[in-house]
């Protein structure tokens, strides 16, 4: 009976835990209008005090009897994320209506919200090991917990995010928890079980209720889940609104997509081909056919975009537009095509990922797909009157990485700066182009281009992309996310002083929770690597072969099933614990290393037998290895600590969950916008290295 | 995790130590001034209080300044006892615009502005387009060295009618838009003065004496908006338009129309009402579209139906002249009050016909508010 409660309570902990978390990190990104520094923030704050909670489940689990325990911890885990759910959401009262806030506020708000839930669902991990007796247990505990995590990220990644709304998924995750309370105390604990059952189904009306206070003065039409955002449209009087997580992202009478399509198109013949990489449906595709072309390759990463065309403009239905679902960066990659025009039409690289479409590399890569007179165009964040050092630090990045590539440049200056480049000359009198074509304008012509072409604001940015050599935007060094990070900083008024604080804290956490202990050290060492590797290698794989969301997900799972198969294996073995330990760090400094030639020889090969390779072999396996040799430690480690079973398990997942928080923390806030993923993986190199040096040293002393 | 309090002491301690370094560079990164300093000129409006300390009088805020501390607008530093401003003869901005992006629909219309701006405002409006310049310190951004006469001949060599102070907020570069404006008021130049009108009645009296036209802004007509938004209050605005009016000055009136803030027609009528009693009908109010910038994102545009209604509103009120901006082919004719025909005709900031006449409708000879010379064209 033990085991059965253990199995189904560890499983549905490690089922809630992952889509909550995942959910909560949406709510969090459309209450503040957040970025990766808050994504980053809220999986530190996650880890970290489900760490404190694992610490603070140790005593109750000594105890014994942690059934009521843990039949009280499924009850709360299955409340507590409504509560969560409407805090993040009724936050924004707090403050002025619209505005976006900084990190500080971002991050107190979500830690006071999210600790409940993290400290509960921690202490449950040392109880659910104290239902088992025996060695194994902790090892035990690893496994089944992290195949509930990948039963969790499985659920709610292919099944909930597409069905369901938050809340009604909170719904499926309460009733999964409900269950398992039933099993801790079985028939007994039925009327609780159902009252609390019933309560969270009456309370189902609140979704929308707390819904529209994300969207003061607005009637919400449409309201979807997809697996990149929440996407929501809105009616404020006859005009149509499209939000994405809460930022207005079109309105009906928006005119920018004039400057977007007519100055590229005008530097190139009529009947271009064209390919556009998003932003199609709001109105890009109606202005570029103003100039008759032959064919638009539209790609678009997010099918529920393609479907508010048929609210807009139904610009799909032309018959030279052809719709590409997928990654704008594998379609440049596999295209047999050549354009006259390439668009990019993204927003700004405000994380690693769109960062890729403003690099040295897809500028290579776009090039060769544009006819020798072909043009191509992007837009960057700009100021009509002064750009700012952390503005022009951006744009003076990617202006030199675009240089490398291309030997024209004219970049247009305006609230948004409008890049264009060529082998060709361009020509700057757009408007007489357009006369020429007699292709009129509701904006473009008469208030905007007045301005982008002013000699002196032309001259100033020109001088000041110009004078300065700095180093190009890469795929492997994003600069550009760095600068736009700290121009979000300076935008919402962030002090840099709450980074600092939160690395602190952070590692202050890591150190207290291996303090003289060197097998603690050991297992936050490999918390750290499993995080920095996960995230640098799903980065990699992104830049080298394109951003595929189911690929994304299965290669997520790989990496839980190796960590769960490793401290399986590890566990049957179960033969001479220390040199397993050791073999543990040897491999991860090992794979760090393969890992940083994997990535430079990635971005070096071209074809379709590498890719292949890259995204079946390399990648796959790299994040594989490291998750099986990071649990393989895991369970060697668990082995040769001392004390019982709750009380290991207790110390190791604060240390792992330490670990891991420093890793997120450290990887997502200072060494990839700073040092790109090559500094990453140096840090865990010289992590893993200190971690063997020092368990070699302990080894060798014992002999 | 069984942990002596000695162990946590001492890692507390260590954290604490570590976080304490990471401050002191925000603390040394203010930069401190001399009265000798380049750029550094004595306030004209400030009053000595004990121990050294100052009050500034340039704006209502009325900053009291402690030795060596800014005021509020980051641009008036107290150096031993006197109050300077660190914004004289360094504007980080200057272009040659149109006179009707300012806005200004009745100030010499198709004429050049040479438009300038030092780093600074007294104001912190969530939805500021120019942020970069207006939420920062002369001591922080780039800037040119441009003395006063330099302006002037700037503004005459790029053929310009007038001289605006615009972009940032110009009252807080005030002794050195006052010491331009003197020159270029000999010189023949005019002088826009482009504010959210937060000023001081004394300072506001003398920069009257120079200034010919001001574009300013009233961003709602609710103190406790003015505050959330914005950082200021409403009655010294008020007080402004007030005097303006007394004053002679020519103004034009911007009102932003935010969703769920300034959108309610009620106030809106308010407002249209109070400048009716106390200014008259013949100033120009501008009705500008709100689009989701700087910390104010999370509200969609103002639709434009929303824009209409206000301009009816004010229109019904009795206002002469109403105006729809940022939303393109709207607001671009101007309309006779009496005869109801097209005065002006407007193509983005170019205009396309004049029928104003001396300052007179050329259709029916009813007096044209503004200031006016040429006219008579159509193209």
């Amino acid at each position: 009976m033990r085991k059965r409660r253990f199995w189904v309570c560890l499983l549905a902990l490690g089922i809630s835990s992952v889509s909550v978390q995942l959910v909560m990190i949406r709510e969090v990104m459309s209450s503040f209008g957040g970025n990766e520094l808050v994504i980053g923030g809220v999986i530190g704050i996650w880890l970290l005090f489900t760490g404190l909670g694992s610490a603070l489940g140790v005593p109750p689990a000594k105890k014994g009897d942690p059934e009521k325990i843990l039949f009280l911890g499924h009850l709360l885990i299955a409340v507590l994320p409504f509560a969560q759910i409407a805090a993040i959401r009724a936050l924004p009262l707090f403050w002025v209506r619209g505005e976006m806030l900084g990190l500080t506020p971002a991050i107190a708000g979500s830690a006071i919200v999210l600790i409940p839930y993290c400290l509960v669902g921690g202490a449950m991990i040392p109880l659910a090991g104290a239902l088992l007796q025996g060695k194994d247990t902790t090892s035990k505990v690893y496994v089944v917990d992290t195949i509930g995590d990948i039963g969790g990220g499985l659920l709610f990644s292919l099944i909930l995010v597409y069905l369901l709304s938050h809340w009604d998924s909170f719904i499926v995750l309460g009733f999964l928890n409900l269950f398992a309370a039933f099993i801790m105390l079985s028939y007994k604990s039925l009327p609780i079980v159902c009252l609390l059952g019933f309560g969270i189904l009456a309370v189902r009306p609140f979704d929308a209720t707390t819904l529209s206070r994300r969207f003061p003065g607005q009637e919400i039409v449409l309201h979807k889940n997809t697996p990149f955002a929440q996407l929501t449209i809105s009616k404020t009087g006859r005009q149509f609104n499209v939000l994405q997580d809460a930022i207005p992202l079109f309105s009906t009478g928006d005119l920018d997509m004039e400057t977007v399509a007519h100055l590229p198109l005008s530097q190139v013949q009529e009947g271009a081909r064209v390919l556009l990489i998003a932003g199609g449906v709001f109105g890009t595709i109606e202005e570029i056919s103003k100039h008759n072309p032959t064919k638009i390759d539209y790609v678009e990463l997010d099918p529920a975009i393609l479907g508010l065309d048929k609210l807009i403009h139904r610009s799909l239905d032309r018959s030279f537009v052809n719709v590409h679902v997928g990654d704008g960066r594998l379609f440049v990659k596999k295209t047999p095509m050549e354009y006259e025009a390439v668009i990019v039409d993204l927003p700004d690289p405000e994380n690693a990922q769109i960062n890729r479409f403003y690099t040295k590399e897809f500028f290579n890569e776009v090039k060769s797909i544009l006819t020798k007179e072909g043009v191509f165009s992007f837009t960057l964040i700009g100021s009509e009157n002064y750009l700012e050092e952390t503005g022009l630090a951006l744009n003076r990045s990617i202006y030199a990485a675009l240089k490398r590539a291309f030997k024209h440049i004219l970049v247009f200056p305006g609230t948004t700066h409008y890049y264009l480049a060529s082998d060709v000359p361009l020509k700057p009198n757009i408007a007489g182009l357009l006369a020429g074509r007699e292709i009129t304008t509701k904006r473009l012509v008469d208030y905007d281009l007045p301005t982008m072409t002013d000699p002196f604001r032309l001259n100033i940015l020109r001088r000041l992309l110009s004078e300065k050599e700095v180093l190009s935007n890469r795929d492997l060094s994003p600069l550009a996310f760095g600068h736009l990070i700290d121009l979000w900083m300076k935008k919402t008024g962030s002090p840099k002083t709450i980074l600092y604080v939160i690395v602190m804290a952070v590692l202050g956490f890591a150190a207290l929770a291996c303090r003289n202990d060197r097998l603690r050290f050991t297992i936050a060492t490999s918390g750290y690597a499993g995080m920095a590797f996960e995230l640098s290698l799903l980065l990699l794989f992104q830049v080298i072969y394109g951003y595929v969301y189911l690929r994304v997900c299965i290669f997520i799972t790989l990496y839980m099933i190796g960590a769960a198969l490793g401290a399986f294996v590890s566990g049957k073995v179960n033969k001479a614990a220390a040199r397993q330990m050791l073999a543990c760090d040897a491999g991860l400094i090992l794979l760090a290393a393969l890992a940083c030639i994997a990535a430079q020889v990635g971005l070096l090969l071209r074809g379709h037998v590498f890719l292949f390779v890259m995204q079946y072999l390399v990648i796959p396996g790299l994040l594989f290895a490291v998750a099986f040799v990071a649990g393989c430690q895991f369970s060697a480690v668990s082995r040769m600590a001392r004390g019982i079973g709750a009380e290991i398990t207790g110390r190791l997942y604060v240390s792992d969950l330490a670990g891991a928080a420093c890793g997120t923390i450290l990887t997502v806030l200072v060494f990839l916008p700073k040092m790109g993923i090559i500094g990453v993986l140096i840090s865990v190199l010289a992590l893993k290295c200190l971690s063997l040096g020092l368990n070699s040293l302990f080894v060798l002393k014992r002999t | 995790m069984d942990l002596s309090r000695r162990d946590f002491v001492k890692t507390a301690f260590c954290a604490a130590c570590g976080a304490a370094l990471f401050p002191l560079d925000l603390a040394w990164a203010e930069k401190r001034f001399s009265a000798t300093d380049p750029h550094v000129k004595e306030a004209f409006f400030y009053k000595k209080l004990a121990d050294g300390t100052v009050q500034c009088g340039t704006c209502p805020h009325e900053c009291v300044v402690l030795p060596g501390n800014r005021g509020r607008c980051r641009t008036k530093v107290n150096i031993e006892g006197r109050l300077y401003s660190i914004s004289y003869a360094n504007p980080c901005v200057m272009h040659v615009d149109p006179v009707e992006k300012k806005p200004l629909q009745h100030f010499y219309p198709g004429t050049k502005a040479f438009s300038l701006a030092v780093a600074g405002c007294n104001f912190h409006c969530l939805n500021c387009q120019n942020w970069e310049i207006s939420q920062t310190s002369p001591d922080k951004t780039r800037n040119d060295n441009v003395p006063p006469d330099e302006v002037v001949l700037a503004a005459a060599g790029y053929g310009c009618k007038s001289i605006a102070y615009t972009y940032s907020e110009a009252t807080t570069f005030y002794e050195y838009m006052v010491d331009i404006s003197t020159r270029a008021k000999k010189a023949g130049i005019k002088n826009i003065w482009v504010s959210n009108a937060y000023i001081s009645q004394a300072a506001l009296n003398r920069l009257c004496d120079v200034i010919d036209a001001a574009s300013v802004n009233l961003k709602s007509f609710s103190d406790k908006i003015y505050w959330d938004l914005n950082g200021g209050h409403l009655e010294p605005v008020l007080e402004t338009f007030k005097t303006l009016h007394q004053r002679g000055i020519w103004m034009e009136i911007i009102n932003l129309v935010i969703p769920t803030y300034t959108d309610d027609m009620e106030m809106i009528k308010r407002m249209c009402g109070w400048i009716l009693d106390n200014l008259g009908p013949e100033y120009p109010l501008h009705f500008s579209r709100f689009h989701p910038q700087y910390k104010l994102v999370h509200l969609p545009p103002t639709p434009v139906e929303v824009l209409q209604e206000a301009e009816e509103t004010a229109l019904k009120e009795g206002l002469h002249y109403v105006y729809i901006g940022n939303v393109p082919g709207m607001g671009n004719k101007t309309i006779c009050p009496k005869c109801k025909r097209i005065v002006i005709k407007r193509r983005g900031y170019t205009l396309v016909s004049n029928h104003v006449q001396d300052g007179k409708c050329k259709f029916c000879g009813t007096r044209i508010s503004g200031r006016w010379e040429g006219g008579g064209f159509d193209n």
